[in-house]
């Protein structure tokens, strides 16, 4: 940690809203986070959520449009992914170079990125910069130029980010599980595409991605920062007034089940990752709240779960075992991981199905429910303390279709959950379905055997 | 933007410094709290028309009569506070052959006291709805909660009480080193960037131990045990020995006394000494390379890392190093992006980085990919000479002018999240600088000049210094299979590297 380390500015995510990785889910308030959302219209109609924070020079605008890779055609695979990585890369008359000039030199952070429902952008500006923040990540809105050369750039650029993740363990399982969890699917296809698809890319294709995308029927935006509403009504007017009203969306089927299974990927490593997972919940079900608390009670919640305290605590078997709950647009998974010595892979998977047995047939006592209520409450307000968590936090409710004054009501949501709300999600979660194992690695000694 | 983004977070080590810590889960969730107004900090006046922006740092400082130092930075945003306590001891203090040994005791210090035993002390934590992780560098180790303000004193009680004590049982032992040669193997062995990251390290660091892993090596870690612990917690843990940093929604006046009813409990251990003596790196003459070829690389990759200053051993060096890392590889608008990127197409991309904040003498490097088709020879030789070019024409006070507004404004950003500058207070108190030191940062960033800029630069970065590793497939890395390390250049003497600094790097 140091000067140089802090400006760091690598907040890239896969781009949920929800990270795999946050104990924090959606949104949890305990004492409930003291901040006042606005919701403001703009003159040309778009909808925005405004938190005036005027403690820091600092403005930060997060939006997203609707149909992130699932929207790409068959056969063009990273074509959204491929747009989030152009939309920066020049706009209106000024090519790659001159606009990241522009950005740079005011030190303006501009970007986008694409997840399997949503493109996003996010914006940050220095209150000084807000002018030409705004001009840039508009033309950037309206005008992308796709010259080739930065076509050609980005592409070569996402074959390499391809490479990488090939030789990452970690991702080669998360990737062939949702192959797998998916198959048939859009969701279930290569978000970054794959070498041959993005070979196929071209500039009309990304202006016709472009055109179905970014448009103001269904955009969600925040702005946090140190700006009046009026100020912040006509940012939301320069940024969106002149692309198109209407998206035209590709309709995605919903999945209602995920294909139980065990699935080996060959891979010379020392560990065996291990990802399993089941079909979860969407955001919108009833029960998603049970099931947001028992996931934290089964290997959610980092030093108290079942899984650390077995897995790791235990039996020293690995470093990290957690589940999470993601809820997307189309269906949710209930997923989770573990990376162990080949010879400790078998061990490690009986003590996961242990768990998950457990949580099935006895699920927790009522003190564990009750701790786990505590954390979730508590912890509400750790989300709340920086503009860039708040504008992340409420975009995220945004595009649950949860309205602003949730955060308000949702630790009395989660202390509402009983013993026999867990028992029954436990149940309708792990019981009635088998999960979806994969794993990568080298095939431990016992599964050479059982062949 | 995204992609030198992207590259930079998966380069491992990147400019994180090197760390490792209890759990997996929290470690980039830290941004905690944010800021603080208060009595500004005013950088000098620039040169340029337009005034660089502006950081601002409100803090208190209190020294406890046991040695402890207290900084408080109050935000009050939220009703939020980050506690974080930092032990001025890292895995560069560990004695040769106990590699670990610090990151070791840092997981063993969840394991409980006599007053809160086993893992009460994380129970509380959670039901308090905070959240709690520990990391360990070559010169830190760390342990921080954060938490709704109103449980700060019962952090600050549970904290002092594993301050003094610890109770390991050695049952706890096995299991625990367990779970760290599971992280090792997760961090390290599973990734060969990681991999050469540590045989890198040990080529720049030929005799000062920050050529070994904080996380240790696998069989130095097997051989450690609750004694090796205990002694290491005995000498190094004490109030005199560490810095409370306390960040959010609270009033120092509060914040020192109940620093004073629960670490001022206990008393100074006179016995550890205030120098932190390591052995220093000689002037080693040669261009020292290290290839690993290994059959999981897909994509290659070139690092190049030079020892250089750091803010402790010599402070306007170190501020003028770290303009030339925001000019040379500072996001895409940087020199070598647009030399090497753009400009001549030989990368994909490339990023430059400064591990500043270092007891010692430090890393300075460039990490970047070559485009398709491009040797990792060619790629090397051009930048060698864009750094020569920007060196010898390249540097403008436009340049420089451009860098200091970006390094000022990325500043102001990262006040947003107060754990942050909570980590930047912890880990430049615990490599030797002073709170002064801190609070003028952005004058002094502000004063570097292009003469300053240009003398580092050429002192530091040249071309016959250094390392240089390449990361390749099997069957390339420069027509050569396997492993390599040798020296070339500058000096009739080769350079000898000892196995036991030069790990074999596995294939």
């Amino acid at each position: 940690m140091s000067w140089m380390s802090l400006f760091s500015m690598a907040s890239v995510s896969e781009g949920s809203p929800v990270s795999a990785s946050s104990p924090l889910r959606e949104g949890e308030v305990a004492e409930g986070p003291c901040i006042s959302v606005e919701e403001i219209h703009s003159k040309t109609g778009v909808k925005a959520w405004f938190v005036r924070a005027t403690e820091l020079p600092l403005i930060t605008v997060h939006f997203a449009f609707r149909g992130g890779g699932t929207q790409d055609p068959v056969g063009k695979e990273g074509l959204g992914f491929l747009l989030s990585a152009t939309l920066d890369e020049g706009a209106g008359s000024l090519e790659a170079r001159a606009f990241q000039d522009a950005v740079g030199s005011e030190a303006i952070q501009l970007s986008f990125h694409l997840d399997e429902d949503y493109l996003y952008g996010d914006l940050k500006m220095l209150t000084t910069a807000k002018e030409r923040a705004v001009e840039l990540m508009a033309l950037a809105l309206q005008q992308p130029r796709f010259d080739s050369e930065a076509i050609d750039r980005a592409r070569a650029q996402i074959v390499s980010l391809l490479r990488h993740q090939a030789m990452d363990p970690e991702e080669i399982a998360r990737k062939a599980w949702r192959a797998h969890a998916f198959s048939g699917h859009p969701y279930g296809r290569p978000l970054e595409g794959t070498p041959e698809t993005l070979a196929s890319l071209t500039a009309e294709d990304l202006r016709i991605q472009h055109r179905k995308l970014v448009a103001r029927d269904d955009i969600k935006v925040v702005l946090v920062g140190d700006l009046t509403r009026e100020e912040a009504e006509e940012m939301v007017d320069r940024l969106f007034s002149g692309i198109p009203e209407k998206a035209t969306l590709t309709p995605v089927a919903e999945i209602t089940q995920i294909p139980s299974g065990s699935f080996f990927v060959p891979f010379e490593t020392p560990q065996n990752v291990i990802r399993f997972g089941y079909h979860g919940l969407k955001r919108d079900d009833p029960n998603f709240i049970s099931a947001l608390v028992m996931n934290h009670i089964l290997g959610g919640g980092v030093f108290s779960s079942w899984l650390y305290q077995d897995v790791r605590e235990k039996h020293g078997l690995a470093y990290g075992v957690w589940t999470t709950l993601l809820p997307l647009t189309h269906t949710g998974i209930l997923v989770g991981g573990a990376a162990t010595r080949t010879d400790h892979a078998t061990q490690t998977l009986n003590l996961i199905y242990e768990n998950l047995a457990r949580m099935v047939s006895e699920g927790p006592d009522a003190e564990t429910l009750s701790r786990a209520q505590d954390y979730l409450t508590g912890s509400y307000i750790l989300g709340f303390d920086s503009a860039r968590k708040i504008a992340k936090h409420l975009l995220a409710l945004q595009l649950y279709g949860l309205p602003s004054d949730y955060i308000q009501k949702r630790n009395a949501l989660i202390r509402a959950v009983t013993l026999d709300d867990i028992r029954a999600v436990a149940k309708r979660l792990l019981k009635e379905m088998q999960p979806l194992i994969v794993t990568v690695g080298q095939m431990p000694k016992t599964m050479l055997e059982a062949k | 933007m995204w992609f030198f983004y992207v590259m930079r977070a998966l380069l491992r080590r990147s400019a994180l410094g090197v760390w490792v810590g209890i759990a997996m889960v929290c470690l980039s969730s830290i941004s905690g709290n944010t800021q603080s107004v208060g009595e500004g900090v005013t950088p000098g006046i620039s040169s340029s028309a337009r005034p660089l922006p502006e950081f601002k740092i409100n803090l208190a400082t209190h020294k406890l009569a046991n040695g402890l130092e207290v900084v408080v930075l109050p935000d009050h945003r939220a009703p939020v506070v980050t506690h974080m306590i930092w032990y001025k001891i890292g895995s560069a203090d560990e004695a040769p052959g106990e590699s670990g040994l610090a990151h070791f005791l840092e997981h063993l210090m969840f394991k409980g006291t006599p007053t809160y035993p086993g893992d009460v002390f994380s129970k509380t934590v959670a039901a308090l709805g905070g959240q709690e992780n520990a990391f360990t560098s070559s010169d830190y180790t760390a342990y921080y909660q954060q938490v709704p303000k109103k449980h700060l004193r019962q952090m600050m009680q549970f904290e002092s009480d594993r301050m003094v004590n610890l109770d390991l049982k050695k049952e706890m032992i096995l299991a625990e080193r367990n779970v760290i040669l599971e992280e090792r193997a997760l961090r390290v062995d599973s990734h060969p960037e990681a991999q050469l990251e540590e045989s890198l390290d040990a080529l720049l660091f030929i005799n000062h131990p920050y050529g070994r892993p904080v996380i240790g090596w696998t069989h130095e870690i097997e051989a450690l045990d609750a004694d090796k612990a205990m002694r290491f917690y005995r000498t190094y843990y004490a109030p005199n020995n560490a810095i409370l940093v306390v960040a959010g929604d609270v009033i120092p006046e509060e914040v020192f006394k109940m620093a004073e009813e629960t670490y001022g409990r206990f008393s100074a251990n006179p016995s550890i000494p205030t120098e932190r003596q390591r052995p220093k790196e000689p002037p080693l003459p040669g261009l020292r390379k290290v290839s690993l070829a290994d059959p999981r690389v897909q994509q290659e990759s070139l690092q190049r890392v030079w020892l250089a200053p750091s803010v402790t051993t010599s402070a306007s060096e170190a501020y003028a190093l770290e303009v030339l890392a925001e000019i040379l590889g500072g996001g895409q608008i940087s020199w070598l992006y647009r030399s090497l990127v753009f400009e001549q197409a030989v990368a994909l991309s490339v990023s430059a980085w400064f591990q500043d904040f270092s007891v010692d003498a430090t890393r300075f490097g460039i990490y970047a990919i070559p485009a398709e088709n491009i040797a990792l020879e060619v790629l090397e030789e051009r930048l060698e000479q864009s750094i020569e070019t920007l060196l010898e024409e390249g540097l403008t006070e436009a340049l420089l002018e451009r860098s200091k507004y970006r390094i000022l404004a990325q500043a102001v950003y990262m006040s947003d999240q107060q754990a942050r500058l909570a980590r930047l207070f912890g880990s430049g108190l615990t490599t030797g600088q002073s709170v002064e030191a801190l609070q003028a940062w952005p004058q002094k960033i502000a004063q570097v000049t292009l003469e300053e800029v240009r003398k580092a630069g050429r002192l530091y970065l040249a071309r016959g210094k250094g390392v240089v590793a390449f990361l390749c497939r099997e069957e390339q890395c420069s027509g050569q299979k396997g492993t390599e390390v040798r020296a070339e250049g500058g000096s009739p003497n080769s350079v000898e590297v000892d196995e036991s600094e030069a790990p074999p790097v596995v294939h």
